[in-house]
């Protein structure tokens, strides 16, 4: 029995940290005038959340105490001893924290310079400090040519092996406008990663659902991966994974049964309406097994943990399938938990080696 | 099992989370009005320390989506995921059932020192 099952020993990959600057003059010595006055008065001033969780938004045993960081995230010591070393953690993306709003800002130079300072204060004061981290760069989708300037730039360094958006921007991602971004990120190999930030309703996104504004962080939190739905059906209708074959997109944070009927609905409706999209040469979710991930966290909790079993199974995307712990945030996942009750085979390509696989990485 | 002596019962802050350890293992202490209450130091859900958690009103409707918050902090919330277990109980506010339930220990008062009963 102790064979079918994965120990603390086993390797993990954790897909979504969020490390922080504690303030944001940490960013001033990367950006050059009038960028770094106007941040120094004013702050980022991207748009933030619009909702009030009732759970706050990190855990309440994340703040650093023995440091002068005082937010959570900020500091690598707790990172290290909460998150790293705890659970075998070989590597770790770092996604930030709050920077995804930018593409929702109204502008399109300021947010640019600002994805590039955060990318050079990842580079310079995080990814040295632990041979672990891997960093996700930032862009500014408003401004594709700018972001395919900064992917391009970025493009030889293997510690950032991804591209991060916002899951909400002000039209559909699949669209032509967009596709410098994809372009650059399929030259560099850099996979487009999709994470909620940057609140719907707020700056240049649209309203949060298609009937208007929900009252609650309960029904905007539940009401996710309507954003996902509509940026993978974009991504696939237009059309992208024709044009950039070997392009691979992460949906993080997006949540997973929901794909059961999606795609059952979207194969039937693309066998009927195909010549609307005629250069779409497969079925839907055929371009979604082969180019599309998914980040575990939130993951679904069912009653019967054996439903969450059938769902994959009935999903047939084994692998591509990645642990995420979401740290320090509320809705942390602990990795041992989240794939408990799955095959050990199946843990382990959750845990590390569908991630080895995207990332190209090995672990000894 | 066997009883441990905590602490002094004048020293337990009312409605206060206060952490302590038998054989290496962790447990909360609360004295909520004068109700003493021990549970282990775990959320059922995700394994949480739920002494980083806090000490909170029971929220609950009159019927007409009017919120009504009760006079003392008899829910604990998680500090991770926001779960609320009713500190008497135990029970989760949105469940009865025994796995999203906290663990409690069995508590005793004498001579002004609180006793808790563990392995």
């Amino acid at each position: 029995m102790e064979n079918d099952v994965i120990t603390k020993k086993t390797p993990i990959i954790d897909c979504d940290i969020h490390q922080t600057y504690t303030s944001h003059h940490e960013l001033l010595k990367y950006l050059d005038e009038p960028y770094k006055t106007r941040v120094k008065e004013s702050g980022f001033g991207y748009p933030g959340g619009l909702y009030y969780s009732v759970a706050g938004g990190v855990r309440k045993d994340s703040f650093p105490t023995d440091t002068e960081k005082r937010l959570p995230g900020s500091s690598y010591d707790l990172i290290k001893k909460q998150l790293l070393d705890k659970y075998n953690i070989k590597y770790a993306l770092l996604n930030g924290g709050g920077m995804l709003g930018i593409s929702l800002m109204t502008e399109q130079a300021f947010p640019s310079r600002l994805a590039k300072a955060y990318n050079d204060w990842l580079i310079e004061n995080w990814l040295p400090l632990d041979k672990r981290f891997l960093g996700s760069m930032m862009v500014a989708a408003q401004d594709p040519e700018e972001a395919a300037k900064e992917i391009r730039r970025l493009g030889d360094n293997d510690r950032i092996p991804q591209v991060l958006l916002s899951s909400i921007t002000s039209m559909p991602i699949g669209q032509k406008f967009f596709h410098p971004i994809f372009e650059a990120a399929h030259e560099c190999n850099k996979i487009i990663a999709f994470h909620p930030g940057g609140n719907q309703s707020s700056g240049t996104a649209p309203v949060p659902t298609p009937v208007g504004f929900p009252q609650y962080y309960l029904e905007w939190h539940t009401l996710l991966p309507n954003a996902y739905m509509s940026q993978l059906t974009s991504v696939v209708v237009e059309g992208v994974f024709e044009k950039f074959p070997g392009l691979k997109v992460l949906l993080i944070e997006s949540g997973i049964s929901w794909l059961v009927g999606y795609m059952w609905r979207f194969d039937k409706n693309y066998k009927s309406l195909r010549k609307q999209t005629p250069w779409l040469k497969k079925l839907p979710s055929d371009y979604i097994k082969e180019n599309v991930f998914f980040t575990t966290q939130p993951f679904e909790e069912p009653f019967k943990q054996s439903d969450l079993t059938a769902v994959y199974e009935m999903l047939g995307i084994e692998s591509n399938l990645l642990f995420s712990s979401d740290y320090p945030h509320w809705d942390f996942d602990d990795p041992y938990l989240t794939t408990k009750g799955f095959s050990k085979e199946l843990q382990e390509k959750i845990l590390f080696k569908n991630a080895c696989g995207l990332y190209q990485k090995e672990i000894m | 099992m066997k009883w441990y002596n905590i602490i002094n019962f004048d020293e337990l802050e009312k409605e206060k989370i206060h952490r302590f350890h038998i054989n290496d293992k962790p447990y909360c202490l609360i004295r909520l009005v004068d109700e003493i209450l021990c549970f282990m130091d775990m959320c059922p859900h995700q394994k949480a320390e739920m002494s980083y958690g806090k000490l909170q009103s029971l929220i609950t409707t009159n019927g007409d989506n009017e919120l009504v918050v009760s006079d003392c902090k008899e829910v604990i919330t998680c500090p991770w995921h926001g779960w609320e277990f009713k500190v008497r109980t135990g029970e989760s506010v949105f469940c009865s059932k025994k796995k999203y339930k906290l663990i409690h220990l069995p508590t005793k008062v004498e001579k002004n020192n609180i006793f808790v009963k563990a392995n």
